[in-house]
């Protein structure tokens, strides 16, 4: 049969230098195994202050061809007006199911201060060793983090009795699985399961440290264990096709992972959302066929601390709370407008309209909660390690910070210009950065709730940032970015080094500037409501801090922050990007994964 | 006469669809474009320029001309000052020339009436039972951009410009005073809609500038906006300084009484006595440049300003506007060569350059360098890089004593190129309308797309469509954030209108594109089924509305609950959905009744309308002659229209090897079934296909249909496979294209003084890919020679845009069929005389097509999976 790819124009011009790259053979519409190399040279390496960054694993994975009973792609016209169906790069989730190569804890959850404002890395390390068997125990007898001590904010939704009262045993107990097995199941909506050969096998002998990984392509969704020493590396420990819907996001429960259970959950292109436990094969299908929400899933994460809540940005706007285990059910909103926005009180941009509070007292099926933060697209979210507060980054360029237990909009940020793309929060929940498609990556404080600096350094849109937490210390936050121009890049973050534009710089000189005050800031912030009066702020323009909004501050007057490193890794627009313990993981849109080792001088402890 | 026009057209197009439709008993469902759709529910035409859109028709290659002009028409600061400059015509004066003859006429008729149907389908001697499927014209064929064109222009009207207006507001004609009677020819049109045909334009362009341009010959389309731009800026500059001088010397009498007919026009819009703006383009597109040049031995800084009306960029791979601005900004050594004359050392000297933005333009537009020149090759290739470009923009190249360095820009338009490469491609813009949102202007087809729609032309090596030219303009972080609330509200409306229920997990289920200007929701790959009665997107938005009116007025849930009854059962209880299932289908009864009352009501006007109709010609059959004899003189140009995109575009499919579609080969029924396997239909529907397109050609002036059957010859003429490089290259041009940071500069400034020298694209050189030999079958064309080896590209479809296609390799004749593209071998339009090739094209194809249905899908599949 024919190959059915569809190459670049053929060379009219013999040496015409028609960009083409190496992923040719993954546009190849036929299925094939993954394929791992081991390429060497200079240009599968970067250097960094603490050492080099080797190339360890070059995967490629296999690109499953369009569902039989698909139609085809019918344009054959570039111009055809019909919407393309949504699809995302390659994005990995990955899990160490054992809690040894756990990243540092840096946000300190059993400290008195029920907040993070006077907590410091430095204190943090030094009480590191008891802290970390505390976080590794609570891992092992899966408390949710954020009940780490009565001060702090509840769990979320924990104080709902009627959204607790079906819930499970929850410790000791096992697991919940979900209910359909797939190998078995006579849906439509999956398409084929193709477990390893080898997979039991490949179970039962796997160190307890490996590295395991989901990964989405197309319309496939691969199981894999990604650990330096398998023998099997290359291969899917499972592999999962779906008939139409694409997986465009997915993410791992660390509270519920066990040596033979993990949960993960996947939203799709078709709005479903699938709960999968790879062990034992089985899955659910939530929101099935969009009955709760009819769009797109761009981004799910799992609640921290919860089992079995989960967060799911639609791209109509909505951020919906489903429970894993709940049916579907017709969603009418609760709060009398249907779905919301219909009118508009006040400024459109900066409510968060609750269609279903996480407080309400009609619990029986999903979902949870559903929030309606504006009408425009959300590209990303995260959940800050404080486990209170919710950064959401949308295509009309806002970077939302959402208190989601309280279920309060607290602030709204502008990029430079164009629409924000991903967005992460530091290790000790004190930063937030977003990266967009003004080729920037934003550090935004949260306490002093204002820009910090601007990043540039990348030559097309950023499409992840995410910190290095075994590279961060209380002199300097290390993070790293990849865009669309196949590029990694690195970053040393330190708050007092920043060279400050003339501007600003002035005017701090003239008022209060050092740590003291902002800390003080932050106190007031939680004991007050948040009012205060700081004068370094008036670049904000609006001298009522009370304001939700922020406007957008000139170029002139923020600090730039360089690169430490850049270098292309790709040939193909990047769009995942993980830190592990030994290792970078990137992924590009193209199913093209790779793990660079760490340098072997230490892995960046202070 | 007009309003009789403007009636007509409200009522839909009748006769359009009627060729298109099913042949049912039943009176056809009215068949509107998407942008009538759009277009339906707009406010009432005012005079005030607003709220029309036109498509303009392309002449052979001029699609240059008609990306461009729609932008600039767009581009409202200026479109006002063209409007206004030197004087505003009347709508009395644009309609009627100065004899008080009407001429702006539409010169293709009014879609035809039943009646006149079906006397040319009793006049055909073959059976004209058209079966209720076309399996000849895929569902995606009828997608395709030629297919749309013929509609659209079969439709009509269109308004042919051919008259030159310029001594009414007292100027010379020129090439400024032929757009501005474009402009105006489209602001003061009792139409909404319709398709401009600027002959005038074109001739002017072509006598002014060079024969190259307005001609059969590919241009460069930022070429020609900057041609067009200095020759604006040059005309409005000798008219000002003329108005000038004659309202200083108030009592010299003038030789030519056209200025003083303009100094009366611009009183009498009691615009004041102050000399008028002569600068009004530069303040509009004009920004400047500032070289600062640091000499290195004395530390000398120099700095020189320099304007520029547009910003050509060099481009990286996979990389942003943004990053590619910032290169552009990049410092650049000034060395050996190049070393720099310092003022104050006094001699070459090493320097550093850069150049950065001192003033930035109202207007900004953004000339993305994708055509390069190579040495080697002694000619230009086109470079598909990667090149994102975000809705807003700020730069970050300017001085640092810019005023307003943060400027934010909004894009609003985006010139696409089409093809494989410089020589031989098509452009379209996509064009963000104040009242309409974005549209698709290709020549004469425009229509309503998505903002994601806008996104997809970053360029890909698998995509031969790439931004060439983007313009933003000015605005503030408020207009942008209003601007998105009102997407977003606007985006929830529509998704309330168009609720649709779930969709299913089956393949060709329900269709299902919700399209709204916002941002996508349910997304399908399967074909809409475009037939109109089966189209049960009419049917279903009425549903849900019905059902759910009890619960909510204007606030309509988008998944209303009823909605899921239908296709859900758990949540639900039986005798609730048989409720609900009733009500459906009382629902789709009322919905029934009321098409077919509409369509009995349409059918009645028809008929008033004809008989008004045939007045209204007889009235103008004066001006009818006339532009009849007129278009004959354009026969060559129409005839040479057709070949010369044929010839483009078929090279272009050449150029793309096919990705395995076997689907295709399955026409699929507009009821959504796949067909039986083809066999005797084959030819029984081969047959009658002719006889229809060639009825439905009536509508075009005789002029086109006979230069269609000269279309083989024609071709052939146009054809010239041998690549022919250039023999002497213009240093000059080569110097455009070194990438060096003057570049904007140099072609600024050859732009407007080297306009005689050879224009970019060399005459007669065409595509040169070197094509494989094909199997001869029985044809003399040299499209046959440029098929691709495996047999499985069709390069008759010639599509302007198809980047690959599974149709089965074809055969000689049948290619060259330019009205319907899509109708493949084995349908024949036109001359009858091929009918009896096309009976055995037919079997072949037949054969071929079974063959094909063995080798099929179910094959490549399932070896894949397997595994």
């Amino acid at each position: 049969m024919i190959s059915g790819s569809v190459l670049p124009p053929p060379k009219a011009y013999s040496s015409a230098p028609v960009t083409s790259t190496n992923t040719g053979n993954s546009q190849i519409l036929t299925e094939a195994g993954n394929s791992l190399k081991h390429p060497t040279g200079p240009e599968f390496q970067f250097h960094a202050n603490e050492g080099t960054y080797v190339l360890r694993d070059d995967f490629q994975l296999a690109t499953p061809p369009p569902h039989p009973s698909e139609a085809p792609t019918a344009s054959t016209n570039p111009l055809s007006t019909s919407i393309p169906p949504l699809v995302s790069g390659t994005r990995l989730s990955i899990i160490i199911t054992s809690d040894k190569k756990a990243p540092p804890v840096l946000y300190n959850l059993n400290t008195s201060v029920p907040n993070f404002s006077t907590y410091s890395i430095k204190e943090q390390e030094e009480s590191r060793p008891s802290q970390d068997t505390n976080a590794n125990s609570s891992d092992v007898v899966s408390q949710p983090l954020s009940t780490g001590s009565d001060k702090k904010a509840p769990a979320f939704g924990s104080t709902n009795v009627y959204l607790n009262a079906g819930n499970g045993v929850k410790e000791g107990a096992k697991r919940k699985k979900p209910k359909t097995n797939m190998m078995k199941t006579s849906s439509s909506f999956v398409s084929r399961v193709v477990p390893h050969e080898a997979l039991s096998r490949r179970l039962n002998e796997r160190d307890p440290d490996s590295m395991l990984a989901f990964a989405n392509i197309n319309r496939s969704l691969q199981w894999l264990d990604l650990t330096s020493s398998s023998y099997f590396k290359s291969e899917h420990l499972t592999k999962i096709l779906f008939t139409k819907a694409h997986m465009l996001c997915h993410d791992l429960n660390i509270v519920t992972k066990g040596s033979n259970h993990l949960d993960l959950v996947a939203g799709s292109s078709l709005a479903d959302i699938v709960w999968y436990e790879p062990f034992s094969v089985r899955y659910n299908r939530i929101n099935k066929n969009g009955m709760i929400n009819p769009s797109p899933v761009i981004d799910v994460k799992w609640i921290p601390g919860s089992e079995n809540l989960f967060l799911a940005a639609h791209l109509d706007g909505n951020l919906i709370v489903y429970d894993k285990e709940r049916d579907d059910a017709v969603f009418v909103p609760e709060n009398g407008l249907a779905n919301g926005f219909g009118k508009i009180d006040g400024d459109g941009a900066t409510m968060l309209r609750i269609n279903k509070s996480i407080n309400s007292t009609n619990q029986k099926t999903n979902p949870v909660a559903s929030w309606k933060i504006s009408d425009q697209k959300i590209n990303s979210f995260s959940f800050s390690p404080d486990c209170q507060h919710l950064a959401v980054a949308s295509q009309d360029g806002s970077l939302r910070i959402i208190d989601y237990l309280k279920e309060k909009l607290l602030d709204l940020f502008r990029s430079y210009y164009g629409g924000l793309t991903c967005v992460c929060w530091s290790p000790d929940g004190k930063y937030v950065l977003s990266g967009g498609q003004d080729d920037l990556i934003t550090i935004w404080s949260l306490a002093e709730r204002r820009i910090v600096a601007r990043c540039p350094g990348h030559t097309a849109f950023v499409s992840a940032v995410a910190f290095d937490p075994w590279r961060c210390n209380q002199k300097n936050y290390r993070f790293g970015s990849v865009g669309e121009d196949g590029k990694l890049l690195l970053w040393d973050f330190n708050y007092n080094t920043l060279s400050k534009p003339k501007a600003v710089v002035e005017r701090l000189r003239n008022s209060i500037t050092s740590s003291v005050p902002l800390t003080r800031h932050r106190t007031d912030s939680l004991q007050t409501s948040r009012l205060r009066s700081n004068s370094s702020l008036t670049t904000n323009g609006t001298p009522n801090s009370d304001e939700v909004e922020h406007p957008m501050i000139s170029r002139t007057q923020t600090a730039e922050l360089p690169p430490v490193m850049t270098k292309t890794i790709s040939d193909d627009p990047l769009c995942g990007l993980s830190f592990q313990e030994d290792c970078i993981v990137t992924s590009c849109s193209v199913g093209h994964v790779r793990i660079w080792n760490r340098p072997k001088e230490g892995t960046g402890e202070p | 006469m007009s309003s009789l026009f403007k009636n007509i057209r409200s009522k839909g197009n009748i006769g359009g669809s009627a060729s298109t439709s099913s042949a049912n008993k039943k009176e056809p469902a009215v068949q509107l474009t998407p942008l009538e759709k759009l277009l339906q529910d707009a406010p009432p035409l005012k005079d005030d320029s607003r709220n029309r859109i036109f498509g303009l028709e392309n002449f052979g290659s001029t699609c240059y001309g008609s990306s461009i002009l729609q932008c600039l028409f767009y581009s409202i600061p200026f479109r006002e000052q063209v409007i206004n400059f030197p004087a505003r015509s009347s709508p009395e004066q644009v309609i009627r020339g100065e004899n008080g003859q009407l001429r702006l006429v539409p010169t293709v008729p009014f879609p035809q009436t039943p009646e006149q149907l079906a006397k040319a389908k009793a006049q055909t001697t073959t059976t004209v039972t058209v079966p209720t499927t076309r399996p000849s014209i895929k569902p995606e064929d009828k997608e395709s951009q030629e297919y749309k064109k013929k509609q659209i222009l079969n439709k009509g009207p269109l308004w042919a410009l051919r008259y030159d207006n310029a001594s009414s507001y007292g100027m010379k004609e020129s090439l400024y005073t032929c757009m501005k009677d474009l402009f105006e020819a489209i602001c003061m049109n009792q139409e909404r809609t319709g398709i401009i045909a600027p002959y005038k334009f074109y001739e002017i362009l072509r006598s002014t500038i060079h024969e190259t341009w307005g001609g059969s010959q590919h241009q460069d389309a930022h070429e020609f906006l900057n041609l067009l731009l200095n020759s604006v800026v040059d005309t409005v500059e000798a008219t000002a300084k003329e108005i000038e001088a004659v309202q200083g010397k108030e009592g010299v009498a003038t030789e030519n009484g056209t200025i003083s007919t303009a100094i009366n026009a611009v009183e009498k819009q009691s615009i004041s006595k102050a000399p008028p703006n002569s600068r009004w383009v530069h303040e509009i597109f004009e920004g400047t440049l500032t070289s600062e040049t640091k000499c290195l031995t004395c530390e000398n800084t120099s700095h020189r300003d320099e304007p520029f009306l547009d910003l050509s960029v060099d481009l990286d791979a996979h990389s942003s506007v943004t990053a590619c601005l910032n290169r552009f900004s990049q410092q650049e050594m000034l060395r050996e060569r190049d070393k720099f004359f310092c003022d104050n050392c006094g001699g070459l000297q090493e320097a550093e350059k850069r150049m950065k933005i001192k003033r930035l333009p109202k207007i900004l537009a953004l000339h993305l360098k994708r055509f390069r020149y190579t040495e080697d090759m002694q000619r230009m290739y086109k470079l598909f890089h990667r090149i994102t470009y975000p809705e807003q923009l700020r730069l970050f190249n300017t001085t640092a004593d810019a005023e307003d360095p943060d400027r934010l820009y909004d894009l609003y338009a985006v010139v696409v190129h089409i093809g494989a490469g410089p020589y031989h491609g098509h452009y379209v813009s996509v064009i963000k309308t104040p009242e309409h949102g974005w549209l698709l202007f290709d020549d004469e087809l425009v229509e309503p797309v998505d903002k994601s729609f806008v996104m997809k032309f970053f360029g890909d090596k698998s995509n031969l469509a790439c931004a060439y030219v983007l313009f933003y303009q000015e605005t503030t972080a408020e207009a942008v954030k209003e601007q998105q609330l009102a997407e977003g509200r606007a985006a929830v409306t529509k998704m309330a209108k168009e609720a649709l229920p779930v969709k299913d997990t089956l393949p060709f289920g329900l269709p299902l594109s919700l399209k709204t200007n916002g941002f996508m929701l349910h997304h399908i790959t399967s074909p809409t089924p475009t037939s109109p009665t089966e189209d049960p997107t009419s049917v279903l938005p009425d549903l849900t509305h019905a059902i759910t009116a009890p619960h909510s007025s204007s606030d309509v849930h988008p998944i209303s609950p009823s909605a899921h009854v239908q296709t859900f059962t758990s949540p639900q209880s039986p005798p609730d959905q048989a409720q609900s299932n009733k009500e459906r289908k009382l629902m789709e009864k009322d919905a029934a009744k009321v098409e077919k009352a509409a369509a009995k009501e349409a059918k009645a006007m028809k008929k008033d309308e004809s008989v008004r109709q045939k007045l209204a010609m007889k009235t103008a059959a004066a001006d009818a002659r006339t532009t009849m004899e007129n278009s004959k003189k354009v026969e060559s140009p129409i005839g040479k229209r057709d070949s010369g995109t044929r010839n483009i575009f078929s090279t272009l499919n050449n150029q793309m090897v096919s990705s395995a579609k076997p689907l295709l080969d399955q026409p699929l029924l507009p009821n959504g079934k796949l067909s039986t396997p083809p066999g005797p239909n084959m030819a029984t529907v081969g047959a009658p296909e002719s006889s229809i397109p060639s009825s439905s050609m009536n509508g075009i002036p005789s002029s086109t249909q006979s230069a269609l059957a000269n279309y083989p010859a024609s071709s052939s003429l146009a054809a010239n496979p041998s690549a022919s490089t250039p023999s002497s290259i213009n240093p000059s041009l080569t110097q455009d294209y070194s990438g060096s940071g003057m570049s904007a500069f140099s072609r600024f400034r050859q732009g407007s003084r080297s306009l005689k020298h050879r224009p970019k694209f060399w005459p007669g050189s065409t595509s040169s890919t070197v094509n494989p030999p094909v199997p001869a079958k029985a044809s003399n064309n040299e499209h046959a020679a440029e098929q691709p080896v495996n047999g499985s590209a069709a390069e008759n479809r010639a599509d302007d845009y198809a980047v690959d296609d599974s149709e089965d390799g074809s055969t000689g004749a049948t290619q060259h069929k330019p009205a319907i593209q899509n109708i493949p071998r084995s349908a024949v339009e036109g001359p009858s005389d091929n009918s009896v090739h096309d009976e055995k094209l037919n079997k072949k194809r037949t054969s071929r097509f079974s063959l094909r249905r063995k080798g099929s899908n179910m094959l490549s599949f399932s070896t894949g999976s397997d595994r």
